[in-house]
């Protein structure tokens, strides 16, 4: 059965994300990725990574838009080497959020929260969908989660929800398990 | 040294993460992506948050152990567009010219909530009695209706029978004189109401 019929051929898929999703993504059918991500690939990288060595030195987005163009034709990557909470331009910076708005999806990848508070306000103020996921660190689990405009609450609240309410959990105490991604 | 992907446990003994660890929830959330994407009605997933356990820990009874977050209590993102900028807040002065006065109140209000009160209203004819309007005191005469985290609900009482107001049968909407505006001067939060509008005491 070709899934790649049947699922939506032309949605974009954005933010940052990681390695095996995407491949997932591209053999279901998504064609349209747009990746950012500032980091260069290095060798410490690989224990938790697609890439290998062959890919060392390499920015990881291009890395990686190399690699999902093998998976088929017709797919369209587009990279951005910014990074979205760094001492960028400003200019530069807004190009790539309203870039991210005009995506059909928003990935947030990274367990960053000031990434998150970013994205979650594209998503927020374009409408769009976000879906993030975080590894507790230590790998005891992980958080998936995503926001949808109109059935779901905004993702700053279905956040403070997780951290705060459900579990009875104080944040110093989630923080305490959050793991500091830093891209790898 | 204790950093990316690990931790350290009341004993001291140091946990990482592992790449499967790290592939089984990059393949959960593609999962939960591409039924965002398709965008399928009922959704395959329930719930919109999950906390997904892979060992024996913190909150997980065991590895696999998946705990969905109930989020249907809380407020909806209402599918209303927040942005900042001028030509997003409109006045509403066309809608509610019982708003302009003499002492000049003027409301900032989003296209959205302008577009759902226009058609409340259309469909409310002259029926329409009135309600209450929360905003942000601005300064001296504007106000500021915002979207998050309030929510413009048209609710089902908005449009009352004439007689419980004993309003004549034939009343405009909004008559000028029917309404009168009470200002609460509490700058700042928007968590006050800082005005309101109810029908105005005849005498």
């Amino acid at each position: 059965m070709c899934t790649r019929c049947q699922a939506s051929p032309s949605y974009r898929w954005s933010g940052i994300c990681w390695r095996q999703n995407r491949f997932s993504l591209a053999r279901t059918g998504v064609v349209e990725f747009c990746l950012v991500d500032e980091n260069i690939f290095l060798p410490e990288n690989i224990c938790r990574h697609v890439l290998d060595w062959r890919n060392v030195g390499e920015h990881k987005v291009d890395a990686l838009a190399e690699m999902l163009s093998f998976v088929a034709a017709d797919i369209e990557v587009e990279v951005c080497h910014l990074n979205l909470t760094g001492q960028e331009s400003t200019a530069s910076l807004s190009g790539v959020l309203d870039r991210l708005g005009r995506c059909n999806l928003v990935v947030d990848a990274t367990a960053v929260p000031q990434v998150f508070n970013l994205l979650a306000a594209v998503a927020t103020t374009y409408e769009r969908p976000l879906v993030w996921v975080e590894v507790y660190a230590g790998g005891i689990g992980g958080l998936v989660a995503r926001s949808r405009p109109g059935l779901d609450p905004d993702p700053f609240t279905m956040r403070q929800h997780i951290t705060t309410s459900r579990l009875g959990l104080q944040p110093r105490t989630c923080l305490w398990f959050r793991t500091t991604l830093q891209r790898t | 040294m204790v950093q990316n992907y690990a931790a350290e446990d009341m004993n001291g003994n140091v946990m990482s993460a592992t790449d499967a660890d790290v592939s089984i929830l990059a393949y959960h959330s593609t999962r939960l992506a591409i039924d965002t994407l398709l965008g399928s009605e009922p959704s395959s997933f329930p719930y919109s948050m999950y906390l997904i356990g892979l060992e024996r820990s913190w909150v997980f009874e065991a590895p696999f152990h998946t705990i969905p977050i109930e989020t249907d209590h809380l407020p909806v993102a209402g599918g209303v567009l927040i942005q900042y900028g001028l030509k997003c807040w409109l006045t509403v002065w066309r809608l509610f010219p019982v708003f302009w006065r003499r002492d000049g109140v003027k409301i900032l209000l989003p296209d959205r909530i302008e577009q759902r009160l226009t058609i409340a209203l259309e469909n409310a004819k002259n029926q329409e009695v009135g309600g209450i309007l929360m905003g942000e005191h601005v300064t001296d005469g504007i106000y500021r209706v915002r979207i998050s985290p309030f929510n413009v609900t048209v609710a089902p009482g908005f449009v009352r029978a004439r007689d419980t107001r004993n309003l004549e049968p034939t009343a405009p909407i909004l008559p000028k004189n029917w309404l009168q505006l009470h200002p609460i001067q509490l700058p700042g939060r928007m968590a006050f109401a800082s005005f309101f509008f109810s029908p105005a005491e005849r005498a």
